[in-house]
């Protein structure tokens, strides 16, 4: 009995010492440090980074919005004029 | 769609421009080779997937002329191809952006570039296919055939085939995808709003042509009649 108690708590302790080391192994792994821009985020030019993506995409929207209203005084000025043509 | 109502543009507009704040600001899963360049997925993913939506619009146009002949059907097949060919353009050029910093070359002879690239060609081909001819029912009959021609070959081409062989492609030949990374939805948040800014951009976009050729064609029509 206390032969199968020694045996058992040894195979035991093993297995646990075993598990953590390979858990040990896979923690290592994933804190390896993997490069990114955090110092250039810690300085703030992220910022830069995003303001210049928003004026960009600002002058986009304005050339879109400025395209939209000519097209949509295009399509009164024919309305119009077929409506004068009907009359 | 109603292309005087205005709601789903203003929409567009703010998703874009959320995108491009959380893109930059948000965390990121840490991955090796990726880094930073792991936020082109809220840009050149989403714009391919932007262009397929406008893609499928095409094709329903096509088929829809197929069977009524009303040419304002040709007409919005073919600027929704017209806008999903330019977005495809920018995908080709954005991935190519990101495959300079993460695989080493602006370009690889890789499947899925490869697939993309033949796509992008046979669609080149069908507004070449367009502008050679003069009749506008002839014109848009066979070029309605061709664009589901076209798209039943982009399908395999871009999603079946890069799957089946070696890919350096997140998605293909054996590579896992995004989904893989993204396990906190931390990315999916940016990414899916990026897609519908996208295509409701696109679909501006392409209104904004097919009332600038309706009001061609008025006037060739008032011409005509002088």
């Amino acid at each position: 009995m206390k032969k199968l108690l020694h045996y058992t708590s040894i195979l035991l302790t093993l297995l646990l010492t075993s598990i953590t080391g390979l858990l040990a192994q896979v923690t290592t792994e994933s804190t390896q440090h993997v490069e990114m821009a955090d110092t250039f985020r810690s300085e703030g030019k992220i910022y830069v980074v995003v303001l210049v993506a928003v004026v960009l995409f600002s002058g986009f929207t304005l050339f879109m919005v400025l395209t939209e209203r000519k097209i949509a005084r295009l399509e009164k000025t024919f309305k119009d004029l077929k409506g004068n043509a009907d009359k | 769609m109603n292309w005087k109502k205005h709601w789903w543009k203003i929409l567009g507009v703010l998703l874009i421009y959320f995108v491009l704040v959380a893109g930059f600001l948000a965390d990121v899963p840490r991955l090796f080779i990726l880094n930073e360049t792991i936020r082109n997925l809220f840009f050149h993913v989403a714009i391919w997937f932007a262009m397929f939506v406008l893609l499928i619009v095409s094709v329903v146009y096509a088929i829809k002329y197929l069977g009524k002949g009303n040419p304002l059907d040709d007409i919005k097949s073919s600027e929704f191809a017209n806008v999903g060919i330019f977005f495809g353009l920018l995908g080709i050029l954005t991935g190519s952006v990101w495959a300079k910093f993460t695989w080493g070359d602006w370009w690889v002879n890789d499947p899925k570039l490869n697939a993309t690239s033949i796509s992008m060609l046979i669609y080149l081909a069908y507004f070449i296919l367009r502008a050679s001819i003069e009749n506008p029912q002839a014109k848009g009959r066979i070029s309605a055939v061709y664009n589901i021609f076209a798209f039943a070959a982009a399908i395999p081409l871009i999603f079946i085939l890069p799957r089946l062989t070696d890919s350096l492609h997140p998605g293909n030949g054996g590579n896992p995808g995004f989904n893989n990374y993204d396990l906190d939805n931390s990315l999916r948040r940016i990414f899916y709003p990026s897609i519908l800014g996208y295509t409701l951009l696109g679909i501006w976009f392409a209104g904004i042509r097919i009332r600038l050729q309706k009001l061609k064609e008025k006037l060739n029509d008032l011409e005509l009649n002088k």
